[in-house]
């Protein structure tokens, strides 16, 4: 069975920039994201693999999902989200990010708005939700 | 938690099913290596030693983003492991149940050969110890083993009524093919040798 359990953020006007995001890319993409998932909530300490980072300085409190994809080209990804101290195992998805090369982000605000999301998340805002 | 039906309904889609399995499979072995290697191994550099490969090639092959391992290099991580690495194709239910079932503490539940050994008789394991459920199989024997040629008795050859016969007929195949070394596997499971 799964250790972790992954959620996925809906703002208060219901919508889910982590869906939004995900609807929006490749096949390939969205494959390989579910199998990262996948294989990340089998695994008890995220710090020891590659798959995942926290965040620091200006963005302490953030943790990336980290996957690449190879077909056409090799591109990274980054989607960021939080783990709530209070509930042990569960982590949830705020925006989805995309990394370039030359280290720019797609969008290139994906930090501070997932920044902003967590805020507004522990300030009661929105709900959290099953990642379907 | 992600649903069978959920799962299920983004498998529907050609191009996402071959990108999803391809991409599980390489992450799973991935950090079924990794997994493994802590437990049995401790380091890379004693997986690395064990497995007669470099540390880069065990640090390459614990990276899930790789995807480019070689079966000869997985099977020489799994003798170094002393586990049995198994290529299997199966129906997308069961890729399915083996995403959901994934595990790092299911994994460590995992014996090698030797911790089998001692646990639990391998040949009853195999079903090959005899009828009686009580009967203990003896250890293996350490050192190179015999290649046995299995024989399985199908439905309408006749059953040995002793432990006589069961030799003779044994003896029968043996004469046949000289130069292996023949077991009997009987209807029941019962396994049967020349002597």
């Amino acid at each position: 069975m799964p250790i972790w359990q992954i959620k996925a953020y809906w703002l208060a006007g219901d919508t889910c920039p982590i869906q939004d995001w995900y609807r929006s890319q490749d096949v390939a993409v969205q494959a390989e994201f579910d199998a990262t998932l996948d294989t990340l909530t089998a695994i008890v300490d995220w710090t020891d693999t590659n798959s995942f980072g926290v965040l620091k300085r200006d963005h302490l409190g953030l943790g990336e999902i980290r996957f690449t994809v190879e077909v056409p080209e090799k591109r990274r990804f980054r989607p960021v989200g939080i783990w709530p101290p209070i509930v042990e195992g569960e982590f949830i998805l705020l925006v989805g990010c995309e990394k370039r090369r030359n280290g720019v982000l797609i969008p290139e605000n994906a930090f501070t708005l997932a920044l902003e999301y967590k805020r507004r998340f522990e300030a009661g805002e929105g709900r959290t939700d099953d990642y379907v | 938690m992600i649903t069978f039906k959920g799962v299920w309904r983004k498998l529907s889609n050609k191009q996402y099913r071959d990108h999803y399995a391809l991409s599980l499979l390489k992450r799973s072995v991935a950090f079924q290596i990794k997994t493994l290697r802590k437990k049995h191994c401790g380091s890379q550099a004693v997986l690395a030693e064990r497995s007669q490969l470099t540390q880069g090639v065990v640090s390459r092959a614990e990276d899930q983003d790789y995807g480019n391992l070689t079966f000869n290099t997985v099977g020489r991580i799994a003798a170094g492991l002393d586990l049995a690495f198994i290529g299997k194709f199966v129906p997308f239910t069961d890729l399915i149940r083996f995403s959901q079932g994934l595990s790092e503490e299911e994994l460590k539940n995992i014996l090698t050969f030797n911790e089998e050994n001692v646990t639990v008789p391998a040949l009853e394991l195999l079903g090959l110890s005899g009828s009686s459920s009580e009967e203990i199989a003896p250890p293996l024997p350490i050192g190179p083993m015999p290649i046995y040629l299995t024989t399985e008795l199908v439905e309408n050859d006749t059953e040995p009524q002793n432990a006589a016969d069961a030799a003779d007929l044994v003896r029968t195949y043996q004469r046949i093919q000289p130069k292996s070394e023949h077991r009997l596997l009987g209807k029941s499971g019962v396994a049967y040798a020349a002597s």
